[in-house]
């Protein structure tokens, strides 16, 4: 449409593809909007939105790390509430 | 309360109720973090040149063939109107996508690229009336048979 607008890599392209798919956005337009970016193969566009995606993902990461610490420390104090079955009779 | 004294019940009631609240704070953080994102993402798809790629992306590309950009534009924006309606349950930027769609300059843009997504927008009943009304268009005979 433009020729003034450099084209992303063949790289960078699957780049964003790959980090789409591991976004895992649960709203069906935020999805289309990526893939419309991605579409348009614009190198700025592109960068930028591998960019947002990489924040996106380290951002998650960081949020499940702490969620899944709590969740342990939660789990380890259930545990001695586990009703202890009596040992077999001989 | 010291929990050495808390009875086993309402030890585990506390604890359920720490994880239940763990839960919900991971889900709000990871919203917020998905927010930011759309907002840059929202952004991006202003550029005109992503805004050809969202007609691509709806199958809408055959029909930029012989037209200006200008044109296609018209278009992709209507499109993107109803997106960002469905996104924030913006009722108006979906009348104003529909008004858009309704004047493109692009006489061949056909509406069915949109139409999933307005349909996932609407109320169940609004839903079943719609597709009511599909189904009764197919099984119209023409005049010709």
């Amino acid at each position: 449409m433009d020729n003034q607008t450099p084209i992303a890599s063949e790289e960078k392209i699957n780049e964003a593809k790959k980090l789409l798919s591991q976004a895992g956005f649960e709203n069906p337009a935020n999805r289309l909007s990526c893939e419309a970016i991605i579409q348009s193969k614009s190198e700025l566009a592109i960068t930028e939105l591998i960019s947002t995606l990489q924040e996106l993902l380290s951002e998650k990461e960081i949020v499940y790390q702490e969620y899944k610490q709590k969740i342990a420390s939660i789990a380890k104090e259930m545990l001695p509430l586990k009703p202890q079955t009596p040992p077999p009779a001989v | 309360m010291d929990p050495q004294q808390e009875s086993p019940e309402s030890q585990k009631a506390r604890l359920e109720s720490q994880a239940e609240q763990a839960k919900q704070n991971y889900q709000e953080k990871v919203k917020v973090s998905e927010k930011k994102a759309e907002q840059k993402i929202l952004g991006l798809s202003k550029q005109n040149v992503v805004k050809a790629g969202m007609l691509e992306v709806l199958d809408l590309a055959p029909f930029i063939f012989g037209y200006s950009v200008a044109d296609v534009v018209v278009a992709a924006e209507a499109v993107t109107d109803i997106v960002y309606s469905i996104k924030n349950k913006d009722i108006n930027a979906g009348i104003r996508g529909a008004g858009k769609l309704a004047i493109a300059a692009v006489p061949g843009v056909p509406v069915s690229g949109a139409a999933p997504y307005l349909n996932e927008w609407l109320p169940n009943e609004e839903k079943q009336k719609t597709t009511q009304q599909e189904q009764n268009i197919k099984n119209t005979p023409t005049q010709n048979g």
